[in-house]
Formats: C-alpha cells, sequence, structure tokens
C-alpha cells in the first residue's frame, strides 16, 4: 500500500469544520413563510376581496318589515366588472325563514327590506338576521336599521368570530338594548355573556350557555335581566362555535324632565336624544385605536366609553389633536373588566370647537374596547345618535357604500339630504394621499380624483375627503397611497335620518 | 570450523553462494563442497571462487543426506561444521555469529535466521516448530516484514538443514544424516535425535542466509514431496520410545485416515485419497533399518520423550494450517479479522444490550397499533388490502398521479403475510427493526477493523446514535429505514471496492457480492428511493477519501461500486424505479424538514431532532477522530474515507435544513454520516492497538483514554432518552385526530390532509404556499401514498381551492372540494417553522360556512364538509342539468368555480363503497333517467357501462371528475377502472426482476462457501500487485501463528 498521508487528511478535517463554522452564519433560505396567508387584515372584520369568488355575509340587528322598533334593509353593492349572484337567507330567532336571490349589475347597489311574509306573531319585534352569500368579487353588504327617530348602518360581518366585545350599552327608561347573534355555520355554537355595568360584573344565569343554532339568529334583550343599566359593557364568548355579535340601542324619546344619564344623583335617568345604533362587536382588545373625526360644541355631545375585558388593568392615555396643532391628553386607568365613560362636554381636557382626531392608546399593553358616542341635538342642526369603535387596523383601500337610492322610513322611501362624508386618518408615519372614486359599471373609477376628491395626509394628519357627486349611487373606493383609517360620517337635519357613523369596508387586494 | 556444501546440479546462482562463503569473515573456515553426479561445472566454479576449497564429487543418485554425511566424515580436527544447500547465501559474518551463538548457548545444533532471497527484509524462517506427529510448522509468517521482530536467540525444535551448524562430536554421536530413506525430512530426523541425545537446538537470528529455495520455486528437479511425509513418519516410528509410541502410533493414523477423507470429501483425485497411506506404507519400507534406527536412538537417549513433548507445539499443526490457508490464507488482514472476533460472550451481551435498549425505549408503542405519525404506515387497511392495492395500482385515495404500486406496499404484504397477516405486527416490524438491524450492520461491518473492543463500541456507539430515534419521534420512516441499511451499505461498498482491510475480490467473486449489495439496496430503497441517489454519493465520498489519504488506488472501484449497486437497485425496482424519474420529489421522497433549521453544530453531532447529547453529542466526533490522530497504513485511509463519508452527508444535511435544495429526510444524510462515524470508531480501536506503540512517548500516548472516554460520554445520553418508552412518538397519531368513519351507506370518500409536510402521515400531493397536502380514501392513508405522486389536474385544483380559502376568496370551500369526494379536511396543529401558516389555514378553514370543526385532539384540527359527495353518486335531475352546465362550454378555473359553488349538488345519491366497482342498484322503480353518474375520480381513468353492455361516455366534470349522462331505460351502471393491466405487468416486471436476482444469488450460493474460501486469491491489491507492502509485523510479535 502507499504511503498514506495524515497531513492532509488531518488539514482536510480542519478545513471542513472551519468552512461548515463560518457557513454556518449564513442566513437560512426560508421556505416556510411565517406570515398568514389571510393577509395583513384581521378575519374578524368586514374585509372585502377585490377578486373574490365568493364571500359570506352575516347580518343582524334588525326587526323585520317597515314601521317596526328596528326596521333593517340590507344594501348590496357591486364595485366588482362581473354581474354578482347571491343568495340571501333571512332567518328569525324561531327559525322561520326566508330564502332571496339577488344579482347585482357591475357597479350597482341594491336594497332588500328584510322581511318574512306571512310569518305568524307580531311583526314589530320579530328579529331578523341574514346570511348572505355573494358569488363575485368587490361586493358587500351592509346592515342598516331604522326607527323614526334616526338611522344606523354597519357593515356585516365578513366572517365570524369566537369573542366578541362591547364598550357601551344601556337599559333606561328610553333605552332598549339587544344583542343579535347570528352563526352562518353549519354547527352550533353555544355562548356565554358577561356584563359590566355601573353596579358591577355580572353574569346573569339566562345569558349563560346560549345556543345559536346553525344558520341561525339568537336575540337576547339585555333589559330582561340588566335592568335600568346606564352602562352596560358586554362579552360575549363562545364555548364552542362561532357567530357574529351585533348590538341594537334604541332611543325613545325621553319623557319631559327626565334626568339625563350621568346627570348626579339622577333618579331613573334617560338618554336626552333619541335615535338608533347599530353596532358590530369588536372581536379583539386592542392597544391602539384612532378615531378620525371628534369634536364636540353645543347640542353636540360627544362621549368615549371604554371596556377592559381582560384580567389586568389598562393604563392608557386619550389624546385629541387637531389638525392646527392642538392637543389634550387624558390618562385613563381601567381595572380588571372595568369601563370608563368619558363625556369630552365640559370636561377640562376637551377641545371644544374644533375638530380632532382621537387616539386611545395602552400604556401598558393590555388591550381594550372603546367607542366614540355622539348624542347630536339641537342647537346643532344635526340629530340622532351615532356610535362608532376604535379602528386599529389601517389599510390602503377602503369600499364606500351610500344607501344612494334612500332609505325607507314608516314604510315609505325617503331620500338621503346630505351626503356622507369621508373622515380620513394617516396614523402611519409617512405622508399618504388619499382619493376618493366612484367606481363604474365597467369595474374601473368612473371619476377621476379631483382636487375635491384628493389629500395628502401628513403623518397624523386627519381630512375629509368629499364623495363625488354620483348618478348610480354605485360604490366608492377610498384609495391611499399608505395604509390610512377612514370613518364614515352622515349627519342629516332630517330628523329621520339623524346622525350615522360607520366604519368602511376594508379592501384587500388579490 | 568447516563448511560442507553440497551441491546438486546448482544454478546460476551458485556463483553468489560460493561468494557469500567466500566473503565469510570467520578466518579459520575451511570449505568442502560435494558434487553431486558428474558436473565440472562445479570444480570450476568452486576453484574460481574458493581457491582453497576441497571439491569431493559424488555418484549421480546420491541423497542429501549421503553427501552431507559424506563430505562432514572428511572433516577432522574441527569442532563445528557448517551443512548448507547449495541454494542458500550467507550475510556476511552469519557463520561468525553462529559459532559464536553455539558456544554461548552450547547448542549442539544452530541455525541462522533465513530470509527471501530477493528480499532481505521479508522472513522465511526462524527455526521451525513441529507438533506431536513431527508436522514442521514454520514459526513466522512467510514473507514478513523482517523489522527485528524475532532477532531473540530461543531453542526451537527444528533447525533447518538448508544451513545448519553442528557440533562435531554430535554429529559423530547421532551418525550424521539418517540415510535410510531419501528426500526431505532430515533435518526434522537429526535435530529430533539430537534433543532425544541431549542437545539443543538453537536459532541464532544474527546470523542471517538467503535461501533461494530452488527445488521449492521448481527452479530444479527435486525429490517427490510425498517422501516428506514418509520420512516424518519414519521419524515418529524411530524416536519416540516405546509407551509414547502407543499413544502417538494411534493417533498419526487417526490423522492419516481424516486426511484421506478429507481428500475424499472435496473431490480430490485418488492420488491424494490414497496418498496418507502410501506415507504410511512407505514409512515401514526397509523395516530393519527402521528397526536399526530405533536401536540407535534409544542407545543415545538421554532425555525423556515427556521433555520431548513439552517442546514441541501443542495441537495439530496441520490442522490449524488447513484452517489458515482457508479463512486467514497467509493474509495479515485476516488475522485482523481474527483479533475482531468477539467471544459469543461478549457478542451475545451486545445484542442483548441492543435488543433491550430497543425493547425498553419502544415499550409504550409496542401494543396494538402504532401511532400514524409523519410517515409512518398506518395498518388500517389490512394486509388483504396491501396485496390487493399492490397488485391493481393505487386506490382512489390520492389526488395526485400514481400509475404505478410502489414495491414497498409489497415488502409490506409480503412482511405482513409473514407474520400471520398482522398488519400491526408488521408495521411494528419494519417501523421499530431498524433500531436492532442498524447496529447489526455496524457489528458486521466492524469485523474487519481488527480490534474486538472497537466492534463492540462501534455497536454500541451506533445504538447511541440519536439519528433513528429522531426519525421515529418525527415519524420519518424513510429515515429509519436509512439508519438501518448504512452501515450495511457502507461495508457492502468498501467490500467491493477491495480496499484493505477488506480482501481484493477479482470479478468472479465480485459480482455475487454486487448482486447482493445490490438488492440489499433495493428493499430499503423501496421505502427511501433517495437512498438510489445517496449510495453513488457514498462511492465518491469513498473516493475521495482515498484521495485525501494520499491512497487514490482503488478510488474508481469505490465509484464503480457505487453506482453499480445503486444501478441493480434501480433495476430491481422496475418499472415503479422508472417512473419515480418523473420528478425530483419522488426519489427524495417527503423533503427535509426545514424547521429543523441544523446549526452546524447540530449536524455534526448528528441531532436533527428532540434527541441529542448537546455537550455529550460532541464525545462521538472526539471518538472518531482516533484513526486520523494515530492510525497509520490502511487504518489511516480508513479512517479518512470514513471521515469523507461522514462530513460529506453532515454538509448536505446541514444545506437541505437550510432550505438550500430539496432533499430527503435530514436523517437519510445523517444516518450514513454516523455509521461511518462509529466505523471509524472502530478503526480507531485498532489503531490504539496496533499503531500507538510505534511512536516515542508524547501526547499520542494520551488519546486512548480520550477516545474512550469519549465513547463512553457518546453512549450516556442514551440511557434517558429510553426512559419515555416511546421516542417522543405520541400517545395517538393521525388516527386519534377522528374516528373517520366507514365509507358503509354513505359511500367512498377522501379525507384531505394539509400542513407542514413533516406532520402529515402521507407523502405530499400538492403545495399550499408552505403547506403541503394529500389526500387519502376512506380515512387514513394506504401505505402506498408514504411516496410522493406526480401532481395532476385534481391536486392542482385542491391547491387553488385551498388558496382560495385561505386569501377570504371563498367561504365555501366545503363546495369546491364537493367533487373530489373530500369529506373531512385534517390540519395537523404542529407546524415549527410555519406555524403562522398552519394557524392561518386552521382560521381560514374555520371561517368556511360548510366545514364543521369536529373532533377533539389537541394536535389536529379537523373539519367535516357539509357539502361533500360520495367518489360515486348519482345527482338528481336538477342537479344533473347544473352538471350538464358546468361540464358544457369553455369556462375558466374562476368561472368554473362560481357555478359549482353555486350549483345544487346536494342531495346526491351515494352509491355502495367500492374501489373497483360500482354497481348502481337499478332497483325495481327506480329511474335514473335524466340524471347523471358523478365519479369523483381523473377524467378517462374509469369506464361506465350500462346493462346491456352500453359503453357510457363520459365528461371531464369541473375539471377534477368525470360525469357520465344515464340514457333513459338504464337500470344498472358499472364502472370500472381502467389501468390495471399496466399496474399487472409491472408488477410481474418486477417479481421477475427480482426472482432472477435471487435465482443467480442462489446459483452462486450452490457452489458451497468452502469451495468459494478454497478459490479465494486473498490479496492485498489487484491480481499481479505487490502482496507483502503492509507493515502488520509489529503486531505479530508474540503470536504463534503456527
Amino acid at each position: 500500500m502507499a504511503d498514506v498521508r495524515r497531513l492532509p487528511v488531518a488539514l482536510a478535517l480542519v478545513a471542513l469544520v472551519v468552512a461548515g463554522s463560518v457557513a454556518g452564519r449564513a442566513p437560512a433560505h426560508n421556505n416556510n413563510n411565517s406570515t398568514p396567508a389571510a393577509g395583513s387584515l384581521g378575519f374578524h372584520e368586514s374585509v372585502v376581496s377585490t377578486a373574490a369568488i365568493s364571500s359570506s355575509w352575516s347580518c343582524a340587528g334588525a326587526t323585520e318589515a317597515p314601521g317596526s322598533v328596528a326596521s333593517g334593509e340590507l344594501v348590496f353593492s357591486n364595485g366588482g366588472s362581473a354581474t354578482v349572484a347571491g343568495t340571501v337567507d333571512l332567518v328569525s330567532q324561531e327559525g322561520y325563514r326566508r330564502a332571496v336571490s339577488v344579482s347585482l349589475p357591475p357597479g350597482s347597489t341594491r336594497t332588500l327590506q328584510e322581511e318574512l311574509p306571512g310569518v305568524p306573531g307580531s311583526r314589530s319585534d320579530q328579529w331578523l338576521g341574514a346570511i348572505v352569500t355573494l358569488y363575485g368579487g368587490m361586493a358587500t353588504v351592509t346592515q342598516v336599521v331604522s326607527t323614526p327617530h334616526g338611522t344606523s348602518s354597519q357593515p356585516c360581518a365578513s366572517a365570524g368570530a369566537r369573542e366578541w366585545y362591547f364598550a357601551d350599552g344601556a337599559t333606561l327608561r328610553n333605552a332598549w338594548d339587544e344583542i343579535s347573534l347570528v352563526n352562518p355555520y353549519p354547527v352550533t355554537a353555544v355562548a356565554d355573556l358577561s356584563f359590566t355595568t355601573e353596579q358591577g360584573r355580572e353574569l346573569p344565569m339566562d345569558f349563560q350557555g346560549v345556543v345559536v343554532p346553525p344558520d341561525g339568529l339568537t336575540i337576547l334583550d339585555l333589559g330582561s335581566h340588566l335592568r335600568r343599566r346606564q352602562h352596560i359593557a358586554v362579552t360575549v364568548s363562545a364555548r364552542t362555535g362561532e357567530f357574529v355579535a351585533y348590538q341594537t340601542e334604541i332611543v325613545t324619546p325621553p319623557p319631559p324632565g327626565a334626568p339625563p344619564r350621568g346627570a348626579p344623583g339622577a333618579v331613573n335617568p334617560v338618554i336626552p336624544v333619541p335615535g338608533i345604533t347599530l353596532a358590530l362587536g369588536s372581536t379583539v382588545p386592542s392597544t391602539s385605536q384612532w378615531w378620525p373625526a371628534g369634536g364636540e360644541g353645543p347640542g353636540i355631545t360627544e362621549s368615549y366609553a371604554v371596556y377592559n375585558p381582560g384580567q389586568a388593568t389598562a393604563r392608557l392615555t386619550l389624546d385629541l389633536a387637531s389638525p392646527a396643532g392642538a392637543r389634550s391628553t387624558v390618562p385613563l386607568t381601567i381595572a380588571p373588566y372595568g369601563s370608563a365613560f368619558l363625556t369630552t362636554n365640559g370636561a377640562p381636557w376637551a377641545l371644544p370647537g374644533i375638530a380632532y382626531s382621537a387616539h386611545l392608546e395602552s400604556t401598558d399593553g393590555v388591550g381594550v374596547v372603546a367607542e366614540r358616542f355622539v348624542m347630536d341635538a339641537p342647537p346643532s342642526a344635526a340629530r340622532g345618535l351615532g356610535v362608532l369603535y376604535g379602528e386599529s387596523t389601517p389599510a390602503s383601500g377602503w369600499l364606500l357604500v351610500p344607501a344612494s337610492d334612500g332609505l325607507m322610513l314608516s314604510g315609505a322611501r325617503v331620500k338621503q339630504l346630505a351626503r356622507p362624508r369621508v373622515e380620513v386618518l394617516n396614523p402611519g408615519e409617512g405622508t399618504a394621499t388619499v382619493s376618493v372614486q366612484l367606481l363604474s359599471s365597467r369595474g374601473g373609477a368612473a371619476t377621476a380624483p379631483t382636487a375635491a376628491t384628493e389629500v395628502r395626509l401628513a403623518p397624523g394628519g386627519t381630512a375629509t375627503v368629499q364623495v363625488p357627486e354620483s348618478s348610480t349611487g354605485g360604490p366608492f373606493a377610498v384609495r391611499s397611497s399608505a395604509p390610512v383609517l377612514v370613518e364614515q360620517d352622515l349627519y342629516s337635519l332630517l330628523r329621520s335620518v339623524g346622525s350615522n357613523l360607520s366604519p368602511l369596508f376594508a379592501l384587500r387586494q388579490t | 570450523m568447516v563448511a560442507v556444501l553440497v551441491a546438486w546440479h546448482p544454478g546460476p546462482w551458485f556463483g553468489e553462494v560460493l561468494s557469500s562463503v567466500a566473503g565469510q569473515d570467520y578466518p579459520n573456515l575451511s570449505v568442502v563442497v560435494v558434487s553431486v553426479g558428474e558436473d565440472a561445472t562445479v570444480e570450476e566454479r568452486v576453484n574460481q571462487a574458493l581457491p582453497a576449497a576441497r571439491v569431493v564429487p559424488v555418484d549421480e543418485g546420491t541423497t542429501f543426506r549421503e553427501a552431507a554425511n559424506r563430505g562432514v566424515s572428511l572433516v577432522t580436527a574441527a569442532a563445528h561444521v557448517l551443512v548448507c544447500h547449495d541454494d542458500v547465501a550467507l550475510e556476511p559474518g552469519a557463520v561468525r555469529a553462529m559459532l559464536e551463538e553455539a558456544y554461548r548457548s552450547n547448542a549442539g545444533l544452530t541455525c541462522p535466521k533465513w530470509v527471501l532471497w530477493g528480499s532481505p527484509d521479508r522472513l522465511l524462517s526462524v527455526g521451525m516448530g513441529a507438533d506431536h506427529l513431527g508436522v514442521v510448522h514454520p514459526l513466522v509468517e512467510p514473507g514478513e516484514l523482517d523489522q527485528g521482530q524475532h532477532d531473540a536467540v530461543r531453542e526451537v525444535f527444528v533447525a533447518p538443514s538448508g544451513a545448519v551448524l553442528v557440533r562435531t562430536d554430535l554429529w559423530t554421536a547421532l551418525g550424521g544424516f539418517d540415510e535410510g530413506p531419501a528426500g526431505p525430512g532430515e533435518d526434522l530426523d537429526l535435530s529430533w535425535r539430537a534433543q532425544v541425545a541431549g542437545a539443543r537446538v538453537v536459532v541464532a537470528p544474527q546470523a542471517v542466509v538467503r535461501h533461494l529455495e530452488a527445488t521449492h520455486n521448481s527452479l530444479r528437479a527435486g525429490p517427490p514431496p510425498s517422501l516428506a511425509e514418509e520420512n516424518r513418519l519414519r521419524t515418529l516410528w524411530t524416536c519416540y520410545s516405546w509407551p509414547w509410541l502407543a499413544v502417538v502410533a494411534p493417533l498419526a493414523l487417526l490423522f492419516v485416515l481424516a486426511e484421506s477423507l478429507w481428500a475424499l470429501a472435496h473431490h480430490r483425485p485418488g492420488r491424494e485419497v490414497l496418498a496418507p497411506w502410501v506415507a504410511l506404507a512407505g514409512s515401514f519400507r526397509r523395516p530393519d533399518e527402521l528397526w536399526d534406527a530405533r536401536v540407535r536412538v534409544r542407545a543415545m537417549r538421554r532425555v525423556r520423550d515427556l521433555v520431548i513433548w513439552k517442546s514441541q507445539t501443542r495441537g495439530s499443526a496441520r490442522v490449524r494450517a488447513a484452517i489458515r490457508a482457508r479463512l486467514e490464507k497467509g493474509h495479515e488482514l485476516a488475522w485482523a479479522a481474527s483479533k475482531a472476533r468477539l467471544s459469543w460472550r461478549w457478542a451475545t451481551a451486545t445484542a442483548t444490550a441492543v435488543v433491550v435498549l430497543a425493547l425498553i425505549g419502544s415499550r409504550h408503542v409496542l401494543g396494538p397499533s402504532l401511532p400514524v405519525v409523519g410517515q409512518l404506515p398506518s395498518g388500517a387497511a389490512g394486509v388483504g388490502d396491501w396485496w390487493r392495492q399492490w397488485w391493481s395500482g393505487a386506490g382512489f385515495g390520492g389526488t395526485g398521479s400514481v400509475p404505478l404500486s410502489p414495491p414497498s406496499l409489497f415488502l409490506l404484504s409480503v412482511t405482513g403475510t409473514v407474520l400471520g397477516g398482522s398488519a400491526s405486527l408488521a408495521i411494528h416490524v419494519l417501523v421499530l427493526g431498524p433500531l436492532v438491524i442498524g447496529p447489526m450492520g455496524v457489528f458486521v461491518a466492524a469485523r474487519r477493523s481488527g480490534s474486538g473492543r472497537g466492534r463492540l463500541a462501534a455497536t454500541l456507539l451506533y445504538a447511541a446514535l440519536p439519528v433513528p430515534y429522531n426519525a421515529l419521534a418525527e415519524g420519518h420512516w424513510p429515515g429509519l429505514v436509512a439508519y438501518a441499511a448504512a452501515p450495511w451499505l457502507l461495508s457492502g461498498l468498501c467490500s467491493l471496492a477491495g480496499q484493505p482491510p477488506y480482501p481484493y475480490l477479482s470479478w468472479d467473486q465480485a459480482w455475487p457480492r454486487l448482486l447482493a449489495v445490490g438488492l440489499a439496496l433495493a428493499v430499503p430503497a423501496s421505502i427511501a428511493p433517495s437512498l438510489l441517489l445517496v449510495v453513488p454519493l457514498i462511492g465518491l465520498t469513498l473516493a475521495a477519501g482515498s484521495w485525501a489519504s494520499g491512497n487514490g488506488d482503488g478510488w474508481a472501484r469505490f465509484v464503480l461500486a457505487s453506482f453499480a449497486v445503486a444501478a441493480l437497485a434501480f433495476v430491481a425496482l422496475l418499472p415503479w424505479s422508472f417512473d419515480s424519474l418523473r420528478s425530483w420529489s419522488d426519489f427524495m421522497g417527503t423533503p427535509a424538514a426545514t424547521s429543523a433549521h441544523l446549526s452546524v453544530g447540530d449536524a455534526l453531532r448528528l441531532e436533527s431532532g428532540p434527541f441529542g447529547g448537546n455537550v455529550l453529542g460532541w464525545a462521538l466526533i472526539v471518538a472518531a477522530a482516533t484513526p486520523i490522530v494515530l492510525g497509520r497504513s490502511w487504518r489511516l485511509a480508513t479512517g479518512a474515507r470514513y471521515w469523507a463519508v461522514a462530513l460529506v452527508c453532515m454538509s448536505l444535511a446541514w444545506c437541505a435544513s437550510r432550505g438550500w435544495f430539496t432533499a430527503p429526510d435530514l436523517e437519510v444524510l445523517l444516518a450514513p454520516a454516523g455509521a461511518a462515524l462509529v466505523l471509524a470508531v472502530a478503526m480507531g480501536a485498532t489503531s490504539v492497538e496496533v499503531d500507538l506503540a510505534g511512536y516515542r512517548f508524547g501526547w499520542r500516548q494520551f488519546a486512548p483514554p480520550v477516545g474512550a472516554v469519549a465513547a463512553l460520554a457518546a453512549v450516556l445520553p442514551v440511557a434517558s432518552w429510553v426512559a419515555g418508552g416511546q421516542w417522543d412518538l405520541p400517545s395517538s397519531g393521525a388516527e386519534g385526530a377522528l374516528a373517520f368513519p366507514a365509507p358503509s351507506q354513505a359511500g367512498d370518500y377522501r379525507v384531505l390532509w394539509v400542513g407542514v409536510t413533516q406532520t402529515l402521515p402521507l407523502a405530499p400531493q400538492g403545495t399550499d404556499g408552505p403547506l403541503t397536502f394529500a389526500t387519502s380514501g376512506d380515512g387514513l392513508p394506504s401505505p402506498d401514498q408514504l411516496l410522493a405522486s406526480a401532481t395532476s389536474a385534481r391536486s392542482e385544483a385542491v391547491g387553488r381551492d385551498l388558496a382560495w380559502a385561505e386569501t377570504g376568496q371563498t367561504t365555501e370551500l366545503g363546495h369546491l372540494l364537493a367533487p373530489l369526494a373530500v369529506r373531512f379536511v385534517v390540519v395537523p396543529t404542529m407546524g415549527g417553522a410555519a406555524q403562522g401558516a398552519v394557524q392561518a389555514t386552521i382560521a381560514a378553514l374555520g371561517g368556511q360556512i360548510d366545514l364543521v370543526p369536529v373532533g377533539l385532539d389537541p394536535a389536529y384540527q379537523v373539519f367535516e364538509n357539509t357539502a361533500w359527495l360520495p367518489v360515486f353518486s348519482v345527482l338528481p335531475q336538477a342537479s344533473a342539468r347544473s352538471v350538464a352546465t358546468l361540464t358544457g362550454g369553455a369556462l375558466n378555473p374562476w368561472s368554473e368555480a362560481l357555478l359549482l359553488q353555486q350549483a345544487p349538488l346536494q342531495p346526491a345519491e351515494a352509491l355502495p363503497p367500492g374501489q373497483s366497482k360500482v354497481v348502481l342498484p337499478g332497483a325495481a322503480g327506480t329511474t335514473l333517467t335524466g340524471r347523471a353518474l358523478l365519479g369523483s375520480v381523473e377524467p378517462g381513468s374509469w369506464r361506465a357501462r350500462a346493462a346491456g353492455g352500453t359503453v357510457l361516455v363520459g365528461r371531464p366534470f369541473a375539471g377534477v371528475a368525470t360525469a357520465w349522462d344515464l340514457p333513459a331505460g338504464t337500470g344498472a351502471v358499472t364502472v370500472v377502472r381502467q389501468g390495471s393491466g399496466g399496474q399487472h405487468v409491472a408488477d410481474i416486471v418486477m417479481l421477475v426482476v427480482w426472482a432472477g436476482g435471487l435465482a443467480a444469488a442462489r446459483v452462486r450460493r450452490r457452489s458451497g462457501p468452502l469451495t468459494r474460501l478454497a478459490r479465494a486469491q486473498l490479496e492485498l491489491g489487484p491480481p499481479g500487485a505487490e502482496v507483502v507492502d503492509i507493515d502488520w509485523a509489529p503486531m505479530m510479535d508474540g503470536e504463534n501463528v503456527g
């Protein structure tokens, strides 16, 4: 055998180990993208996909038939380029159903009055839910509820969740609070409800183990067990299954001379302004949430309700900032399962008479649920109640669906007298250019942005973007060069329309 | 001092012989040359070289004994006489050295050290030994390198007569050589009688003599060899006293009988059978002379036979030589093999330790069924179904294209049948068996190392590697199989290459082994096809290791052997293996767990999963470095080869874990690395035993204790691993996720598995972003689905549908999956680095309004599809019209999916389950007119025939299924799977190939192992190469190999 060389072998070994050690510092090529495939938007929002082949929408919080206590309408919109077909399953708490087919031409908006003809029983308190399936992209469904004292709209939910939170409600002499649970899934869901009121945390037995049948609806009248509560924060938890939760608050005109809610020493108080609010619950407590538009003044009462559904104390700050540079900060501490209701008017930190945006931020990482509650009454020109939950997930595209062909009020269709305003906030650190475009029947933008409909936003800046005139009543797209937060405000001089604060549909580009 | 040189027609070497005598430095040396026969040149040459020498001619036919006696008889006044052959050359000083030693030791007979004529550094003899029957044997290995290892003066039994210094008075007393018989054997006779007379026979190694062995090497004619036996027996009858002869004679007779029978049993020629008897008879020729010789011996006896007996070699030199001729055949490497033989106690203890380790560590999974985790097979189907699936092809379970059944299914079926039809037992054996088969392979492979201790350590170290336990914990069946196969394959390749410590094999000897190794590779490759690529890789790295160590000889054999073995295995797995060439993923099987992301340290410690020794994991590296530090010669070369294999395999595993290329289970690469390392440990033990003594005192002397401690430390972690009792396998696997219903009345269905590849209990059939998916039929996957199948339109449709669901583009995934008969969607919740994607998928599936979460196993999220359709179902008229709509016109997938979701596919009439044949009921009153039969099968893969033989025309449905319109009057329809014929052909081809291979092996085996051994020409290199260039001499010191 030839001589065997030790040195080359040893050197090769050492060289390989050293090379391996050096190469070991190289970054791994990660084939596994851990980013959720669903994208940056959460699932439990009203999200519309530009290229969906089907979407399911869950709507609730309305009652059957025009003239009922919370008369409901479904507003369908198709911002795509092809006709969208769909099916609507209207379902009552008792299990009565009605299937309706819908067809939406491109760029159209259609309205469906929610009613179950031929169903026995009182029609005034026949609560309905709707499970809508639309086959096509850019198609949305909006739930609208109306009373003679106002109207309120909310995007229907595009997905269910196991937890739902509501920051505030009331069961007073002139206020009714209803929680609607609609289950779009083919499996029974069971829910437990817990409440935080001014009397503490409450878990009524009748609100435990609430069954929400498959493709069904369950209505919970909070006033039946939580009587005369001025503030009610709600947690709805699923034992099994998932569902969608809405809160409908109906406020009738208060008796003359009745003390308003929150007045010191008030006995049997009332909410001083009639109206109706519909809110899709929040599914995740957030550590940072925004309201693009805010303000108070004569006749306009603004409040912030904050609910801490967790087991840790939440320490927060509420910052009010006007475009002109005025700022005000309020520190807040919310105990576990506690809530707070802050009225801006008259507060030392208020910024009266100017518009501002609000930012609620946790300083200790504990998430909360919060809403902005507005009462409009004379001497303000606006009327009614409005509620808007804080927004935490910015997006670069939003879909606005105005009820352009009017609302059914007391059996008659009433045209809106005021165009909705789009309030935009740039929560990022860069400048955002925002525009609003009418979506045409061909699937593109029918109107090019104009100076009136396009605005540049500095970081933290807010602006009101006017919705362009539309002859078709079709949906609008709000697009931004950077993620922004948007809300739709409608303040009508008509009492029957009143005030309406509503989020928009987030657009998911695919 | 007189030298008597007997010349018998010497050849050209004679001049050198005379010159060597002339060159002696002993001053008072006279020379007498006895020339046999009429050869005038002898005197002339003697006079030329030794003018003072006396030449004594004798008649032609004078024997050596007579000639020597004649020559010595002419000597007078000399105390010693040196008797020499004419083919020995005395090294300068040889005479003086012998004479000095004769005086120093008071020896009667003094013999020199004999070396090869042409290679003075190689020993030929240092005196001789003889057993009790007078069978002479050398005391050194002929051809052994002379490194002074035998340079001690010692007594021997026989002084070879080629050059022997005899005290003159002793010679006279003994009467010189016994002139009675002719032929060889005079040295035994003279030495024996000298010892009987009380003289010492001594070897003086300082005196060196080169011996040409002219007669032995056929340089001239000589007496027939048979006379040697005759003379040996005659010496026996002469030298033993009567009492001892009474004992020895029957023994000698017995050996004569045994030798004759041996020759008879081995079909030797008749003369060889009779030769022992002829020799026995010849030993009694001229009995009077024999008697006289006995009388003379008795007269001179001064030493009892008991003393003589004790100086003889124990046992039978002939039996030992016969065994060595077959098993060790004069080859030092065989000596190494013999040294590596463990006593049966150690071997049994090692085997027991390995088996007990496997049993204790697996005690909790020895139950009725193994959990279905990762790629571990499921026994839910049963052995009968395995046979059916292997014979008829894949069932409807997968969406991927699987034209041929894998041979692994055949392996499972055979194993299950052999084990009494128990599928569970077969799976236990095939999954847990590698824990024992692997160490057994190391035990066998290390037998060539030359160290029993090293062999033992390597076996235990291999059993203590984390590789198999990590593979088991993560359900990597291919990794386990690779662990079992790695040492066998490594050993097989080295054996075929014929590099030390393995003997060189001629082609005639190599091809049966090549066939065996090829078939041996085919078995594991049927489960882990990537081994077909790993084996050539190992061959290349072995060759590279040879080059690195400067021992490039035979590198081509490593390469050729590895490629030939892989090619043979490939052929043995035909036609399935050829079909698997379609894609890289087919060969690779389950891709590497990129979630592992091995660090360099992890790769070096072979820790690809939850098991690993952490700091102690480095101990194996330390222990395996021993041959590199201490080894010499082939031990260093072999160690370098093993290290090359280990480093390359570990490097590839490391790269694969980082996602740089698609590779099989990491254990498939780490197992050969582990086998190479433990075999390097065995080689290190040999280096300690052989090479360490050759170094001067220094740091290397610390290598043995360090290596021993490291080996012990490397074994320790396994003690903690066995404590869990199930190698980190979960108590229940996919089979526990949901009690999948039997197909029964609801019809056949599929289960869609989505998740990280390593968590799926079957091979992926498509990708879903970072995740993969696959479908199985009627519940758990069958074993044939463990190997990847080619992507088909159906699997692409599933991937598309899943992507739509995950990007929020649909909330009715169940409807989209309905034509694929997907009834359940199962997502293993373990995702590793892709956990985010897994959770997103679960959330997306949870958001589908037609999927219902079911099951309680936290390891699996299971959804039931409320919109599912059976594999075969009859759609009502309304649905049938929708089917017609969907199948008519060219639709893109998008609009097709839209229509599909809107189509009222439910309710459908489920048909009875069946994998190859469906018969519609066609009951009285049932009308199928206007309806459609929907088969969730690939278009064109099934054929429908109505009663009466009418063939129905099927149409693709939604791109993933087949729809048949049922004409008026249809009463019953038979649906038969097409393409089974091709599968049958494939099965037969594979069987024929295997039968041919086994038959060839059997034919080879019939030649008999003994015959094969007898034919073996064990050499160190190719034929003709120098045989003796190995420094085994140091360790032979003190070894009496005679």
